[in-house]
């Protein structure tokens, strides 16, 4: 079990700057060449909030919080591919850092609320989609009968 | 284009919308569609990358109409589904925005994302017959006197022929009011019609009932008259995103001429 207070310095450790940095360069490596129907501008500012969410999960080990972060990013739109180089980026940082023995394991178990809730989103709209599909269909139908 | 509205919502045949949103990645398509649209995969490679250059406007166009330009109304033909990126999520609250589609399914669809979000409606309406939007007793409701508006057309008029693309611009231009904008995408213009590959998808399209019209930015400019673009000008897609043409491979570039999805422009009266 991690201290609270020992986790709240570790956001020392880690440049934001450089996460950000980072996130940002990875997000634009992939925005054409998979799932991604969000804008290449709006590359910067995910990776903003990537980065800042994960510094207050630092702080505060709100695993609840970081699997919202991740059903957000789901409902916008990012793409699985860039999600998984995203989380894996940012574990690469945290063990690039001059704190890795500490930042690492922290860093996973943000990325695992995270994509948890991602793929909880993602699944919940698959399922969504499959029933407003034939729902669409078959009130299209009646229409069309009358 | 298929007029038999049983044609176009027959989930046994490739629909063009459904591939179009195949390769965007979404999942509002079955597998019919999403065979057709990896045959074209295959031979353009670099499909659903020109795909996403089309889509990602969406975002920047709502944008310019609205905070830049100062509409408060845009009407939209063939829209399609009215998902997350679309333009009623990306304008101010008490922005008037009109969808329309053929797509029955994509309609009652529509109907269901759109719920009762206020000032937003969609309609059923062929993009080749602005009227059909234009002229109805609740567009005239929502409207009143109210002419100058932002139009929208775009990722369309490559299904569109000669004669159905001059007879949108004439009917927008008669009815918008002198202040209007109708924003246009010369979708895959000066894209390569004799390429063996092209040639192929070209038949591909025409088992969905949707034939493509591939023309030269040149012939677009003719047929939107008496529209021209704004100062901007034409804006290949790949330079309105802030990317070069390193994005394409050589063997892209000869498919899809340098825009990667064609130009967008800002027409004005």
């Amino acid at each position: 079990m991690v201290v609270k207070g020992v986790v709240q310095s570790l956001s020392t450790h880690l440049n934001e700057v450089h996460l950000t940095t980072e996130l940002g360069r990875t997000l634009r490596q992939d925005f054409l060449s998979n799932s991604l129907p969000i804008s290449p501008r709006r590359a910067d500012q995910i990776s903003q909030e990537v980065s800042a969410a994960f510094l207050e999960f630092l702080g505060s080990e709100d695993e609840e919080a970081a699997r919202t972060c991740g059903q957000r990013l789901a409902a916008e739109g990012l793409g699985h591919r860039s999600i998984l180089t995203m989380t894996e980026t940012l574990r690469q940082v945290c063990w690039e850092s001059d704190n890795p023995v500490t930042l690492s394991p922290a860093a996973g178990r943000y990325v695992t609320a995270v994509l948890e809730g991602y793929m909880a989103s993602r699944e919940a709209s698959l399922l969504q989609e499959q029933t407003r599909t034939m729902h669409a269909f078959q009130r299209a139908q009646k229409r069309q009968d009358q | 284009m298929s007029e038999r509205k049983e044609d176009i919502m027959d989930a046994s045949v490739p629909n063009a919308g459904r591939m179009y949103d195949y390769l965007l990645g979404g999942h509002h398509n079955f597998e019919v569609d999403r065979q057709a649209a990896d045959q074209l995969i295959k031979l353009l490679p670099f499909a659903p990358k020109s795909s996403r250059l089309q889509r990602w406007c969406l975002q920047d166009i709502a944008e310019e109409l609205v905070v830049r330009r100062g509409f408060d109304t845009i009407i939209d033909f063939a829209s399609g589904l009215p998902t997350q990126d679309h333009f009623h999520t990306r304008v101010p609250e008490g922005t008037t925005v009109i969808y329309s589609d053929y797509d029955p399914v994509v309609v009652e669809y529509a109907h269901d994302i759109l719920g009762d979000i206020p000032n937003v409606y969609f309609f059923e309406a062929d993009a080749r017959r602005p009227e059909e939007v234009l002229d109805r007793p609740e567009v005239k409701d929502i409207l009143g006197d109210k002419r100058d508006v932002a139009l929208v057309h775009w990722g369309v008029s490559l299904f569109f022929t000669d004669e159905e693309l001059a007879h949108v611009a004439q009917v927008l231009y008669d009815w918008a009011g002198d202040k209007s904008c109708w924003t246009y995408h010369a979708h895959q213009a000066d894209a390569n019609p004799n390429d063996p590959a092209v040639i192929k998808v070209l038949k591909i399209y025409e088992q969905t009932g949707t034939p493509l019209h591939i023309r030269s930015l040149e012939e677009h400019r003719e047929l939107i008259q008496p529209w021209h673009p704004g100062e901007e000008g034409f804006i290949s897609l790949l330079e309105w995103h802030g990317l070069d043409q390193s994005e394409m491979g050589q063997e892209d570039r000869k498919v899809f001429g340098p825009g990667g999805a064609g130009y967008g422009t800002y027409l004005v009266k």
